[in-house]
């Protein structure tokens, strides 16, 4: 289905394309004359746009407005009469076809039939494209892929992750990325500084789970943006090597968990595990601050410290291990306690919103509207 | 083509129904999957949509009301029996939404209920908005939307 906007100052017209024009896959839409229109453009960006309006002097003028609007969409001209040196004019001007009113049902119809047939955009993407996360940043990706009114996927690859990004002429609708929510996997895709992205076009009508237009979601993924790195800036020694703790007990830990654990065994720093193994999910940053505080991952000294503890033990006789466990239970400060994880993931609450929906309404002017008529109401 | 405000409202019986209907001067309300849907036409070129759910089903709100929960002005919770134990279907309803959206919320309650607020500890992290209704009718709801809206607008203003 084409969306057509039908820009004229009468209904009537309006009307007699949706009449005449019954049965061909085209939406129309009246948005009355050029003053409405700049308004409504600003929403929505049509497949076709029809100008209809007797007086040729108007025509050009909204032409002309139309042209600084640089929407680079196709338009047919709908006059009354013309001679053939105005028709010229419009077609210089830029306009697909021009025809003038009254004309015969039949041939009307197959004109138009003909026009919105050709394929919307003949200098579209055709092709695959491909390249480094590195040196493109994912919003300007999405920023040109909108410009270009793009309909196709982007695939985003990080280390073993790969997530999609799906675009219908131009607007994100739809995000995958293992099982999180739309939304929030674009956001974890937006903190990807590695990887490479591929682009393939496609003609299918894709269904939008996002509701959000890209504006919002540019500033959705900012928000995430700087609770990520505020996050990461929190985590302690950054650049330093952390170990798992010996002493951990990997029971006690949650499965997700212990797959991350597992990578510090040998000794990682926090960046390098980002850099490997982040997916850009804000509660990673996060979690990896907490085993910090709560001892899970220790530095180099603590960690030789502990293996030395644990090798003196090993290495007392079963009885002696047993009296010291049992006598000694009070004094043990090297246990860790598994429930200090939940207490320092719980002090931010930020986390549990991202689950949720965003508020977007900025239309106030239209609250304001609307309380100044319903005050005028009681007086 | 008019303006249009979209407005969620979330209500714990159907006369809310009726009342909407009379405050928006207009006795059609067409029906919908999920919710009903009520115009009111406020001014020559605004409108206010009403958007009534009052059957809760977590699949079909979110389904058809996800999209407008994000861009409307604020989502109305009304209730005859504003925290009270008779209100355990709304109050599901508002559980539900509290965790899945950031709209906020304005609760619509007659007069006489708030003197038997009751908060629960369960789900209520926050005493939410609410403004009271002298009776329960049209003409007063019509008194309350607008104050509805200016809470929510000095909120954002204080923030």
């Amino acid at each position: 289905m084409r969306e057509t906007f039908v820009i004229s100052d009468r209904e009537s017209i309006y009307r007699m394309f949706v009449t005449e024009l019954k049965g061909i896959p085209v939406h129309f839409t009246w948005v009355g004359d050029m003053d409405r229109a700049e308004e409504a453009f600003k929403r929505e960006k049509p497949d076709f746009v029809f100008f209809a309006v007797r007086d040729k002097k108007r025509m050009h003028n909204w032409l002309a407005r139309y042209k600084k609007l640089q929407l680079k969409l196709p338009f047919i001209c709908f006059l009354g009469h013309a001679q053939w040196d105005e028709r010229e004019l419009l077609w210089m001007s830029g306009a697909t076809e021009v025809i003038g009113l009254p004309a015969l049902r039949k041939e009307f119809r197959i004109i138009i039939e003909n026009i919105l047939k050709r394929p919307v955009s003949q200098n579209g993407i055709t092709q695959k494209f491909e390249g480094a996360l590195s040196k493109y940043a994912l919003m300007d990706l999405i920023q040109s892929l909108e410009d270009g009114r793009q309909n196709g996927v982007l695939t985003l690859y990080n280390g073993d992750l790969k997530g999609d990004i799906i675009f219908n002429k131009g607007a994100v609708v739809h995000a995958r990325l293992e099982d999180f929510e739309p939304l929030l996997a674009l956001q974890m895709m937006a903190q990807w500084q590695n990887g490479s992205f591929s682009f393939e076009a496609d003609k299918i009508n894709h269904k939008a789970t996002i509701k959000l237009n890209n504006q919002q979601i540019y500033r959705e993924c900012q928000k995430y943006q700087q609770k990520y790195e505020k996050a990461v800036a929190a985590i302690p020694d950054k650049e330093i090597v952390f170990y798992t703790s010996p002493l951990l007990d990997w029971e006690q830990v949650g499965p997700q968990a212990r797959v991350y654990l597992r990578y510090f065994k040998e000794g990682l720093t926090p960046v390098d595990f980002l850099d490997q193994y982040g997916n850009g999910l804000l509660r990673q940053a996060e979690n990896l601050n907490a085993w910090i505080k709560n001892g899970w991952l220790i530095k180099r000294s603590a960690f030789n410290r502990q293996m030395a503890q644990l090798e003196e033990e090993q290495n007392r006789g079963g009885m002696s291990r047993i009296f010291q466990r049992v006598f000694n239970r009070q004094k043990n400060t090297g246990a860790i306690d598994y429930n200090l994880e939940l207490k320092t993931t719980g002090e931010n609450e930020d986390s549990d919103l991202l689950y949720r929906r965003p508020w977007v309404f900025h239309l106030w002017e239209r609250v304001d509207r609307f309380n100044a008529l319903m005050e005028n109401d009681d007086e | 083509m008019n303006d249009i405000l979209e407005i969620p409202v979330f209500a714990d019986s159907q006369s809310w129904e009726a009342w909407f209907r009379e405050c928006s001067g207009t006795d059609q309300a067409q029906s919908y999957h999920a919710f009903k849907h009520i115009t009111w036409p406020v001014g020559p070129d605004l409108d206010i949509y009403f958007y009534l759910v009052d059957h809760f089903n977590e699949h079909t709100v979110k389904e058809a009301l996800s999209a407008i929960i994000p861009c409307a002005p604020c989502i109305l919770f009304c209730g005859n029996h504003l925290y009270s134990r008779e209100a355990r279907p709304l109050n599901n309803m508002y559980r539900f939404y509290l965790s899945h959206f950031r709209t906020p919320v304005v609760w619509l309650t007659p007069e006489e209920f708030l003197e038997e607020k009751e908060i629960h500890a369960d789900g209520q992290t926050e005493e939410p908005d609410y403004v009271p209704l002298t009776e329960l009718s049209g003409r007063a709801l019509k008194k309350a939307i607008p104050q509805a809206l200016e809470l929510i607008k000095q909120k954002i203003q204080k923030d």
